[in-house]
């Protein structure tokens, strides 16, 4: 799991235990130290999800709600942290369903092209800077978070899942309602689509001056943001 | 799908890269994955395109540097709130 694991209980104990018995006493305090030390990062989960602040609150409140419902079922074995991670997942993805898709538009023109033999049909153009110094740069972070959201729904939703959430396939097909084998050919082929329009990005916005660019990409990946979403 | 492990095509290569990421590569297919490799440069840099694209992705949407979201009081109440209905 991606953040969600890092978080501690700062001042109610130096584990969970602690407030977890507090919790299941009906501690009033063990409840407000709950959501006052988890909803920071489980709202930035909920934001990676959902476009709309006012979404992404609801589906905070609707995964503590979910949380304080289900608080018997607790596996204390596991981390209330990744407990409450899922359970934001799962409230973001209802809010999204509900919320209605974006027209599907095809990922084909990104995916890379071969010929009859076989061989990849170009080469790939150079990106000329590291992921770190992507990271680095507010611009080109932007960038690539609006590649993310160029991608169709689905496409979009496991790359979040998978890559930045960290779920497992196992996890990710229970959480979609899809089978593990729809998931690992869904996330080959959304990376390979994020890949394609994050060269094209690349290319056009960050100074990348080698490289030919990949067949059928600069088209495809245009009408992927003109109109159709 | 059966693939020619011997010898990998580019595409097959490609819809190996997950499973090589993954490391459940039987080995067979391993060993046929390395000998494409190093002796396509085109799949090679697809290859680690393909990797500092999920790193990318990664470090751009979810940096420990970010700042979290501050989460209002009246948010804040209003779940404490919702846990009397609960």
């Amino acid at each position: 799991m991606a953040e969600a694991a890092d978080i501690q209980p700062s001042t109610f104990g130096d584990d969970e235990a602690e407030l977890l018995a507090g919790l299941r006493a009906g501690d009033n305090a063990a409840y407000e130290h709950l959501v006052r030390t988890y909803s920071p990062r489980l709202m930035a989960v909920a934001k990676r999800f959902l476009r709309d602040e006012q979404d992404a609150a609801d589906a905070l409140q609707d995964a503590f709600i979910n949380a304080f419902r289900n608080l018997d079922k607790f596996n204390e074995q596991a981390r209330l942290s990744t407990w409450l991670h899922r359970i934001v997942v799962n409230a973001s993805l209802t809010k999204l369903r509900k919320a209605g898709r974006r027209s599907e538009v095809s990922i084909d023109g990104l995916l890379p092209a071969f010929t009859a033999d076989g061989h990849l049909a170009s080469s790939n153009p150079a990106w000329g800077i590291t992921p770190d110094e992507i990271a680095q740069d507010r611009e080109r972070k932007s960038w690539v978070r609006e590649q993310i959201e160029r991608l169709p729904d689905d496409y979009r939703d496991i790359i979040l899942l998978r890559d930045i959430e960290e779920m497992d396939t196992a996890e990710t097909a229970d959480l979609l309602g899809i089978s593990t084998g729809a998931v690992k050919t869904r996330l080959h082929r959304a990376r390979q689509a994020l890949k394609a329009l994050l060269e094209e990005a690349l290319s056009t916005h960050a100074g990348n001056h080698g490289g030919a660019s990949q067949s059928g990409t600069t088209s495809d990946a245009t009408s992927l943001g003109g109109g159709e979403n | 799908m059966a693939h020619d492990t011997e010898r990998l095509s580019c595409k097959a290569f490609i819809e190996f890269i997950d499973d090589y990421l993954a490391g459940t590569q039987d080995a067979a297919v391993h060993k046929a994955f390395q000998a494409h490799v190093e002796s396509c440069p085109c799949c090679g840099c697809y290859l680690e395109h393909y990797k500092k694209t999920i790193d990318a992705a990664k470090r751009c949407c979810c940096n420990r540097r970010d700042p979290m979201p501050e989460i209002p009081d009246h948010l804040i109440d209003a779940i404490l709130e919702a846990r009397e209905q609960a």
